[in-house]
């Protein structure tokens, strides 16, 4: 019952605003996760919002929509909009109307089983959805053609029909595969509670109710642990793909740690290496390469080379378009997805959900923070002013140049140094998107570099240094944005970014997440005020602040510049 | 058309009656001694079959405006087209030919282009009195959730600065982005956005459609009936006469459906408008009127309360403000600066609660409104809200770049000492005069538009002043020859 004390409003655009400084706060909070989206959580109000997809995702997990019901209206400050509850069963209802069944007698075909005769007349009428149907074998149950599974789910989602794929999966080749329980490091290993959770929801008991979908935790949280672990349940031939060669290495390592199969077992297929075991990890860019736009994907390959049992999509958000595509043909084989946030820039969020399977398990950041597995973090951003005699060139500048300038001011290498005074011991990411600036201060400053030009071993080695405290600064471009590994790290300082870009913050965010003992994390980024950049900064910095990170502005002044001198 | 009424044509002049003759009976060229135009046409205009007659060469739409101008003498001739448009609901270009008709064929008269008359012989009197009963009843306190969605639309529309056009209808991209943020809790549909368009264009901004501050604070001050009355009073000003007469009755006023849209049809014929009349039907402006809780419904009658505002207005005045530059507020909050997180931030939804976002070019348009910092900073801080450290530093920020340079045009009025300034300032202060202090007391800005209002009152007042011209540059003439050794050639 409505009662104004509780800490939720709930509205009739479906949008639900959640009072943080209330105590049910966690309560609602840890309810929401499973059929909302959290929009954004700064402080004091956290927005989330009801859409589909949540509803369908929810769904898929087994939640039912009276115990939603139940759970808004016992929550709720205000009554409940009746749209919202009208539509919640209404939307609700549609998961799971149609269902994609095993065919027993003919290998290639499966059953579409529509349990509503309105939906099945609102497939029939609709030329682009009925062209999946090939015979109709009984009433409301037609066969459609295996290889088209992955493209039926992505036509009818967009026409509102959600279908619920339990046709099961080809087994792959069976691997032993095994977690230890001491890691090969010689540290106990031990799966955390919200692991076990994530990988228990994937798995499903094994059953075809389970076995594809997407696991979003944060980054520094042990995604690929998850991963692991899960490989250790299905125990067949997986396929990893990741975003590089630096993570096809740290899934290498962490699977020689953590399990005991032999190294022999374990493949890299990137530019360097093409092998293929029973456990292969691979890049995108590989995966995507060819000679031209018309030539075909040769390495795609891979997807036939093996009899695959699952497949692992690393930073699932940025899976390219093709491998969608292929996806959308190998839906008979078990697939995860691991990433810290579903927000695709390229709005695809959809095609995941379709092709590679609902979300299957979420947690808010905050809670992980609070609970001491990923790192507390204090995000600073430090302006500064554009060195005098660039000003004109500033201002005549065109928009890209202008950036260019701002995010280049040589006077950010004083701020710089400050920094890694005020940080003397820690370990340090300096991150830049720009070459020549990363060079200039790496001879300045006399620090190591780890670029896109960088051979992989060499960036091995830098990161193992980094790792075991031989290096305590690192400078860095864009390349240490996803998937690299280094617990140690706890100042970050970014130089320059992409623009705008939220996801690279929150990327580079995660770089010094992993928990350490009894220090905070400290993210700065330093950029030239009144510029450009202070104006896609700010888009950064928001996207922070609706993470529930706190930010502190410092400003330089041109008097503190000349103390430095 | 059946029985006639009683003959009387003295509103008529000299000219509209000879000419009013001549419709019906043709140009006179010799007239007998004695011979009245008007006593003439009044004795024939008894005759049933004469007007008939006269009538039946008029096509039908001729017909019906003839009928309904013909409820009155006079009609004020400011926006009639439009004003017919709306009673009868027919095109406006025939409603526009047939008046010129009705004027050239000399059925009806204009005056000085101002007001019709219309002589008042063609139809039985179908415009009787409209009747009403009175009931008494206490006055009932006033509230209404349409007019909460009036204000906040209000407010969307000074967060978007929303142009609107001529006829002060939405364009149509803003109308979708409406539509987009109001239609899923607004309890006003898309129809009645224009209204709130044509009192936002009416009432709150000028003829460049830049914001008149005072008026929105004047608004937003009221009390809420006094607020649902303003609008009813800009948009609907034929309905705002019929209110008025009925408060001042002091009753609740009931009244049959058809005798209300009577009522209607003759005081928007009546009433005089400064702005084009909205396009808005009977039924329509029913329902709406309905939704605002201005009259009730009962069977066929409506029931005119007399209302009260609430003596003390309660306000739920919590806020929030986040790190993330956005600022949510009750929609139905009564706060009277409601409208000020508009002026200095993008209205982006509307529900329960109405999200703000405040963005660097939100806090421009702020500054372009004249807000400073410090305005901000004492809204946010009357909710007690903590402001985050980062809002706060960057909103400094923002405010300090874009308060740091603007310009304004004008001519400037020089004071030859600050003495003399301080009598020019006076007047300023007075209010007699509009001027801006460029530097105190020695030299003034007047804008473009009350430079005439400003000579005009300091020549009446006997203040001397002269135009100063300025200096013309003069270009030194080029100091500067060159070599003509190729265009000459010496004669030996």
């Amino acid at each position: 019952m409505p009662d104004i004390n509780n800490p939720l409003i709930v509205q009739s655009d479906f949008s639900l605003l959640l009072e943080v400084f209330n105590p049910k706060f966690e309560i609602v909070r840890n309810g929401l996760t499973k059929f909302a989206e959290l929009i954004k959580s700064p402080e004091h109000i956290h927005t989330y919002q009801i859409n589909s997809l949540s509803l369908w995702n929810a769904a898929a997990a087994g939640n039912r929509s009276e115990e939603i019901i139940v759970f808004l209206e016992k929550y709720s400050k205000f009554e409940v909009p009746k749209n919202v509850l009208t539509e919640i069963q209404i939307i609700y209802h549609r998961f799971g109307m149609v269902e994609i069944h095993e065919c027993p007698y003919d290998k290639d075909k499966l059953f579409l089983v529509i349990k509503d005769s309105s939906v099945e007349k609102e497939i029939l009428s609709n030329p682009k959805l009925k062209k999946f149907l090939i015979d109709k074998v009984d009433d409301k149950k037609y066969t459609i053609q295996l290889l088209l599974r992955g493209d039926l789910k992505v036509a009818f989602f967009y026409y509102n029909i959600p279908v619920y794929d339990i046709a099961g999966y080809v087994d792959g080749l069976p691997l032993e595969i095994n977690l230890k329980e001491v890691a090969s490091s010689k540290k106990k290993f031990e799966l955390r509670d919200y692991q076990i959770m994530a990988s228990d929801a994937f798995y499903h008991a094994g059953s075809k109710f389970g076995g594809h979908g997407t696991i979003v935790l944060p980054c520094g949280s042990g995604k690929t642990i998850v991963g692991i672990k899960i490989i250790s349940l299905v125990k067949t031939y997986t396929l990893i793909l990741t975003t590089s060669v630096v993570a096809v290495h740290q899934w290498i390592n962490e699977i020689l740690d953590k399990t005991d199969i032999s190294p022999d077992m374990i493949g890299e297929y990137t530019g360097d290496k093409k092998e293929i075991k029973p456990i292969t990890i691979c890049t995108y860019q590989i995966l995507i390469y060819r000679k031209d736009k018309e030539s075909r994907f040769i390495h795609f390959d891979i997807f036939s080379a093996h009899k695959w049992g699952f497949i692992i999509y690393d930073e699932v958000h940025l899976l390219p378009a093709p491998i969608f595509k292929i996806t959308s043909e190998i839906q008979s084989t078990r697939r995860l997805g691991l990433t810290a946030t579903l927000v695709r820039e390229d709005k695809k969020e959809s095609d995941v959900f379709c092709l590679i399977g609902p979300k299957k398990f979420d947690t808010p950041w905050k809670i992980l923070e609070k609970q001491g597995w990923i790192s507390e973090a204090l995000c600073c951003e430090i302006k500064l002013p554009l060195k005098e005699d660039l000003m004109m060139e500033y201002l005549i500048a065109d928009q890209k140049s202008k950036y260019n300038i701002a995010a280049q001011n040589p006077l950010k290498i004083e701020v710089l140094k400050s920094l890694l005074f005020q940080h003397l011991g820690c370990h340090i990411l300096i991150i830049s998107n720009f070459i020549s600036q990363i060079n200039d201060i790496a001879q300045k400053l006399n620090l190591p570099v780890i670029t896109g030009k960088t051979p992989n071993s060499v960036r091995e080695e830098q990161y193992k240094k980094f790792r075991n405290g031989e290096l305590k600064v690192l400078l860095v471009s864009k390349v240490a944005n996803f998937s690299i590994d280094l617990p140690e790290a706890s100042v970050l300082i970014q130089l320059s970014g992409t623009y705008g870009s939220r996801q690279e913050e929150a990327q580079r965010l995660g770089r010094i997440l992993r928990p350490k003992l009894n220090t905070m994390s400290y993210f700065y980024s330093i950029i030239t005020r009144d510029s450009i950049e202070e104006q896609y900064s700010h888009k950064r910095q928001r996207f922070l602040t609706e993470q529930g990170y706190s930010y502190k502005i410092d400003f330089w002044k041109p008097e503190e510049f000349l103390c430095q001198n | 058309m059946s029985e006639l009424k009683h003959v009387k044509l003295d509103y008529l002049n000299e000219k509209e009656i000879i000419e009013f003759y001549e419709l019906f009976f043709g140009n006179i060229l010799i007239k007998r001694p004695g011979f009245s135009y008007y006593s003439n046409l009044s004795k024939c205009l008894t005759k049933d079959n004469v007007v008939q007659s006269i009538l039946e060469k008029l096509n039908s739409h001729e017909l019906n405006i003839l009928k309904i101008l013909s409820r009155n003498i006079y009609i004020p001739n400011d926006y009639l087209i439009e004003k017919l448009h709306i009673i009868m609901d027919i095109p406006a270009p025939i409603i526009k030919k047939s008046i010129s008709n009705l004027i050239e064929k000399k059925y009806i008269f204009i005056r000085e282009d101002k007001k019709l008359v219309i002589p008042n012989v063609f139809f039985s009197d179908d415009s009787e009195k409209s009747d009403y009963k009175e009931d008494q009843d206490d006055p009932v306190v006033y509230s209404s959730r349409a007019l909460n969605d009036i204000n906040n639309l209000l407010n969307y529309y000074i967060s978007k600065e929303i142009k609107h056009s001529n006829s002060f209808s939405l364009y149509k991209k803003d109308h979708h982005d409406l539509i987009a943020v109001f239609s899923n809790y607004s309890s006003i549909n898309e129809d009645e956005y224009d209204l709130v368009t044509y009192f936002y264009g009416v009432n709150f901004v000028d003829e460049t459609e830049s914001l008149i501050i005072e008026k929105v604070k004047d608004y937003f001050n009221l009390p809420n009936f006094n607020k649902t009355m303003q609008f009813v009073k800009i948009v609907f000003p034929w309905l705002n006469t019929i209110i008025s007469y009925f408060y001042k009755q002091n009753t609740c006023i009931r009244i049959k459906k058809d005798k209300l849209k009577n009522l209607w049809v003759n005081s928007i014929l009546l009433t005089e408008y400064k702005n084009i009349p909205i396009k808005f039907s009977f039924e329509k402006t029913l329902k709406f009127l309905l939704k605002l809780n201005l009259i009730i419904k009962e069977k066929d009658e409506f029931i005119f309360p007399i209302f009260k505002n609430k003596e003390d207005d309660e306000f739920n005045s919590q806020a929030r403000l986040t790190s993330s530059f956005n600022f949510f507020i009750n929609a139905d909050n009564l706060r009277k600066d409601f409208y000020f997180p508009a002026m200095f931030s993008d209205f982006i939804k509307y529900n329960k609660i109405v999200e703000y976002e405040i963005t660097e070019y939100s806090v421009k348009r702020g500054v372009i409104n004249g807000l400073v910092l410090d305005d901000v900073l004492d809204f946010f801080n009357s909710f007690s809200l903590k402001i985050p450290l980062n809002v706060e530093t960057t909103l400094k920020q923002w405010f300090d770049k874009y308060a740091s340079y603007f310009y304004s045009t004008g001519t400037h009025f020089f004071c030859q000492s600050r003495e003399k300034g301080r009598l020019i300032n006076s007047l300023v202060e007075k209010g007699l005069i509009k001027a801006y202090q460029i530097k105190e007391n020695e030299v003034f800005l007047i804008p473009d538009e009350h430079k005439e209002q400003f000579f005009s009152f300091i020549e009446k007042s006997g203040i001397d002043f002269y135009q100063k011209k300025p200096i013309k540059v003069i270009n030194e003439p080029i100091d500067k020859v060159f070599n003509i050794n190729f265009l000459l050639t010496k004669i030996e």
